[in-house]
């Protein structure tokens, strides 16, 4: 077959961890985190995870292999600065020399802080935005537990600056981590809400990523394949919360959303999401699945081969489709996936009046997931989103 | 924000070169701090040492050096690269076996050599002990030399080198000295003792037995002679010598010494000059006469006892504000290389002269000597076999003021019927000799008291108006002769005491002065010196 389309030839380039896929991995973290030469571990996780029996089983693993560690645990989901700089005097306190973070994206992200904090000895909020921090953060291994965030694979690290009521980006290659340890048998424990917006996390990743002015084609194969795997498995998942392929299947998805975005980049659907949950506190997930129809609508035209391809992996009929056509096909299955996967709330019930929105948009202008939006937003754009979302 | 979207999109791509992944940790980074810190304290160890240290490729190109070794081979550190270790090698190194050394160090051994090196630029040349080994260099094969100076060592080894032969030269010439002087001084004793023991046998006539004691006497002033060269020297030696200067007329001293030897040269068949110069009437200058005396006898004895045929001329004259006084001779001469030994003590120029001619070698040295110690010096003209000419140089320091004043006082003694006369002597032998001199000088009627200490001289003056004249010695028990004097010059002001002492030092006349005394005479006495004082105060 001759391939009707031209690749991308501008420069790009593809960072991942190393990273284990498949049941029972988890046992692996320890030796893993014996190779990165581990004398005490920061281990970061939260406290739903800590009730879980796999974690537990994580615990004696290490202790089998007679490594120290010190669990600190007070990260709430959205991780804030303060508690970032907790965790970094413990760390130091502590004379660790290696982190694993064992839970979501705000383990993760909370624990990357924590690493920024103890190699570069300032307050978290001195490193906002992109290539801000120059001594690398200490070995680190993940067992990340949603299929949703992907921190364990990306550059990204969003902490809430608890006071500013934002969140705040920290992009760095240095924000890597050397090991994610991904077993979906973790994910059975979860419940079907906190499944639902790890999905819908996973598909706005894929979606933006795939969008993304920064993409590239290494980020588009992930991303396709995401948004591929997303629709054959995320309703039956969730109807069947401890079938082991439906959540392997998930999670290679998040993973291959993760890479993706973390190359490529996000766009509005993002920066406008961190704003809301800065502000108001509210679950990451939720508020992509609000936004993400709305963001598609805003930038279709700006790509809008890139929004076909994405509907034709969707299986939605596309052949035969003007652009308009496609693009409201494409919002009518958000809107419809949404519904399906039972989020059912708009900006409204979640507590956002009309009055926040040009402080949400002030907010969002300044993410820097804005910088690869395949159309450049202003301010007033992000608000007529905002508007459209209530 | 907004107008920085491409920046941000471009950071996040990573492209830029400022962008990385985590491929080191926080400990690494530890690590290369705490190696930075040794790192930084082996520079400082490493420029601090006394010892040069140069680092080189293994061809012998100079990498780095620290700052000892850019000290020491002149080279600025920036610019090491321009040289290699051959530069400093002075040109005769055997490099062959500097190449085959270099080779085994580059193999692993370790190699320590000594060797002169040459200053970049200046050619300063040093010495250095170069040790050498091979060590491993920012990923290089190298030689790591480490050059310690030691060219002070050098200079001090070379001084003293020096020093050992001039010791050894002198502990052989003063060995040398005492086989002399065991031969010359046996040789009078011999004439004393065997013509002593002869002297007092009946069976000898008058006239052997005056020829015996004429040759005992002859013996004992050799002795004598020895005897004041070797104090002489050894006071020379020890500066403890005066210089006594009184006004001396160095013609007339000529002229006294040249009638003292003229029948010494006769008798050795050779003709004894004595030149008048223009200008020898200016030769009237403040010296020390003895010294003079001794130096010029020195040199006329040695000049007859070197010529076997011809002259010897002596004379003065003065030059360039220098009073020079000439002993030519036409004697054996002496080799260029020989002329300064023969001024060093215990020397003659040729050691089998002494069996030949006789003599300590100390002549000279003490001429010499006594020259410089008057401001003079000696200086010698000569050539082997064609004589030799002797110049001794004085300062010219001329008699202006009267020169008959006389620190002591002069007085007379009233002429009498019969003198009497106080010798004030502590020790037996010599106020026999005294009272001898008197039996043989004095023709006047005369009578003579002995007291032994000062204390006894006072007393008797006291009570004995009679006495007309004193010899007091100054060195005595209970109360010596300074004070006795002076004690004596209270009761009888003009009664003349004639002050006799071995210690003849300026210091001494000086002080026998101040007590009063009239006059100083030497031991031991002089049957002249004896002559002249009884003329001076007891004379018809």
């Amino acid at each position: 077959m001759i391939e009707n389309y031209d690749i991308e030839l501008e420069m790009r380039k593809f960072i991942s961890p190393e990273f284990v896929f498949g049941i029972d991995s988890r046992f692996k973290a320890a030796n893993f985190c014996k190779k990165l030469g581990a004398r005490k571990i920061f281990l970061a996780t939260d406290s739903r995870i800590l009730k879980t029996f796999w974690f537990v089983e994580i615990l004696t693993s290490l202790q089998k292999i007679g490594l120290e560690y010190t669990i600190f645990s007070a990260i709430s989901p959205n991780p804030r600065d303060f508690e970032v700089m907790a965790g970094s005097e413990i760390y130091k306190q502590e004379k660790c020399n290696l982190i694993l973070a064992v839970g979501g994206g705000s383990v993760v992200d909370c624990a990357k802080g924590v690493g920024i904090v103890v190699s570069n000895l300032q307050h978290i909020r001195n490193f906002e935005g992109v290539d801000m921090f120059t001594n690398p953060i200490p070995p680190m291994v993940c067992v990340p537990s949603t299929a949703g965030a992907s921190s364990d694979v990306s550059q990204f690290a969003i902490i809430n600056n608890f006071e500013g009521k934002y969140k705040m980006v920290l992009i760095s290659k240095a924000l890597v981590p050397d090991v994610s340890i991904l077993d979906p048998l973790v994910l059975t424990t979860k419940d079907s809400y906190l499944t639902a917006c790890n999905g819908m996390n996973a598909l706005s990743h894929a979606i933006e990523a795939y969008v993304s002015s920064a993409a590239s084609e290494f980020n588009n194969l992930h991303a396709l394949e995401a948004i591929r795997l997303i629709n054959n498995n995320f309703v039956q998942c969730l109807s069947d919360l401890n079938n082991l392929q439906f959540r392997a299947k998930m999670m290679l998805a998040s993973l291959y959303a993760g890479l993706a975005f973390s190359n490529a980049s996000l766009g509005c659907v993002h920066s406008m999401s961190h704003s809301l949950g800065g502000f108001l506190d509210l679950s990451h997930g939720e508020c992509n699945a609000i936004l993400l129809p709305h963001v598609v609508d805003f930038n279709f035209s700006s790509a809008s081969y890139k929004y076909r391809k994405i509907a034709e992996v969707l299986n939605l009929n596309t052949l035969n489709s003007n652009d308009s056509e496609v693009k409201q096909k494409l919002i009518n299955y958000l809107l419809n996936l949404k519904e399906k996967v039972n989020i059912k709330t708009s900006l409204k019930t979640k507590g956002v009046s009309s009055d926040l929105i040009p402080t949400l948009a002030s907010n969002a202008i300044n993410d820097p997931c804005n910088a690869t939006n395949p159309r450049p937003p202003k301010r007033k754009d992000l608000e007529t989103i905002f508007t459209q979302a209530m | 924000m907004e107008e920085n979207w491409e920046k941000y999109k471009q950071k996040i791509m990573g492209l830029g070169d400022e962008s990385f992944k985590k491929s080191y940790y926080p400990e690494l980074q530890t690590k290369i701090t705490e190696l930075e810190s040794v790192n930084s304290n082996l520079q400082t160890i490493f420029d601090s040492t006394s010892d040069g240290i140069v680092i080189h490729d293994k061809f012998g190109k100079i990498l780095s050096i620290n700052r000892k070794a850019s000290e020491m081979l002149n080279i600025n550190k920036e610019k090491v690269h321009d040289f290699s270790i051959a530069d400093f090698f002075s040109k005769d190194i055997n490099f062959t076996e500097l190449y085959t050394i270099w080779e085994d160090v580059l193999k692993g051994k370790t190699f320590s050599i000594e060797s002169a090196i040459n200053q970049h630029d200046t050619q300063k040349k040093f010495f250095v002990h170069l040790a050498m080994n091979r060590a491993f260099w920012y990923g290089k094969d190298v030689i790591v030399a480490i050059l310690s100076d030691f060219t002070q060592r050098i200079k001090y080894e070379n001084e003293l080198i020096i020093a050992k032969s001039k010791a050894e030269e002198s502990d052989r010439l003063k060995t040398e000295f005492l086989r002399n002087i065991s031969h010359e001084i046996r040789t009078p004793m011999n004439g004393i003792i065997g013509f002593a023991n002869l002297v007092n046998r009946p069976d000898i006539s008058e006239k052997d037995r005056g020829n015996f004691i004429s040759i005992i006497l002859k013996s004992g002033n050799r002795l004598m002679r020895i005897i004041d060269d070797i104090l002489e020297i050894s006071k020379l030696g020890a500066k403890q010598v005066d210089v006594n200067e009184t006004d001396v007329n160095i013609f007339d001293l000529l002229t006294e010494l040249f009638s003292i030897y003229l029948e010494k040269a006769q008798e050795r068949g050779i003709e004894l000059l004595l030149k008048k110069e223009t200008g020898y009437k200016k030769c009237r200058i403040y010296t020390d006469r003895q010294k003079l005396t001794r130096i010029i006898s020195n040199l006329l004895e040695n000049a007859i006892r070197f010529t076997h045929e011809g002259y010897v001329e002596i004379g003065c004259g003065l030059k360039n504000n220098l009073v020079e006084i000439y002993i030519k001779d036409t004697g054996i001469g002496v080799e260029l290389d020989k002329q300064k030994i023969i001024f060093e003590r215990f020397s003659q120029a040729e050691k089998g002269l002494t069996r030949k001619i006789g003599g300590l070698g100390l002549g000279l040295a003490i001429a010499r000597e006594s020259a410089l110690l008057l401001g003079g010096d000696i200086r010698l003209e000569s050539e082997a076999d064609e004589g030799s000419t002797f110049f001794v140089i004085l300062p010219y320091k001329p008699v202006i003021s009267d020169y008959q004043i006389e620190a002591m006082k002069q007085v007379e003694v009233a002429k009498k019927e019969k003198y009497t006369i106080l010798v004030v002597e502590d020790e037996d032998e010599n106020y026999f000799y005294i009272e001898t001199l008197f039996k043989i000088k004095l023709k006047h009627p005369y009578q003579i008291l002995h007291v032994e200490n000062g204390l006894e001289a006072v007393e008797i003056c006291k009570v004995n108006p009679e006495i007309d004249f004193v010899l007091m010695d100054l060195k005595m028990p209970i109360l010596d002769g300074y004070e006795a004097a002076e004690k004596i010059k209270e009761i009888r002001p003009n009664l003349p005491i004639i002050a006799q002492s071995a210690y003849a030092s300026k210091d001494n006349k000086a002080h026998a002065a101040i007590a009063g005394c009239n006059d100083f005479i030497a031991k031991p006495i002089s049957l002249e010196t004896f002559s002249k004082i009884i003329e001076k105060y007891l004379a018809e």
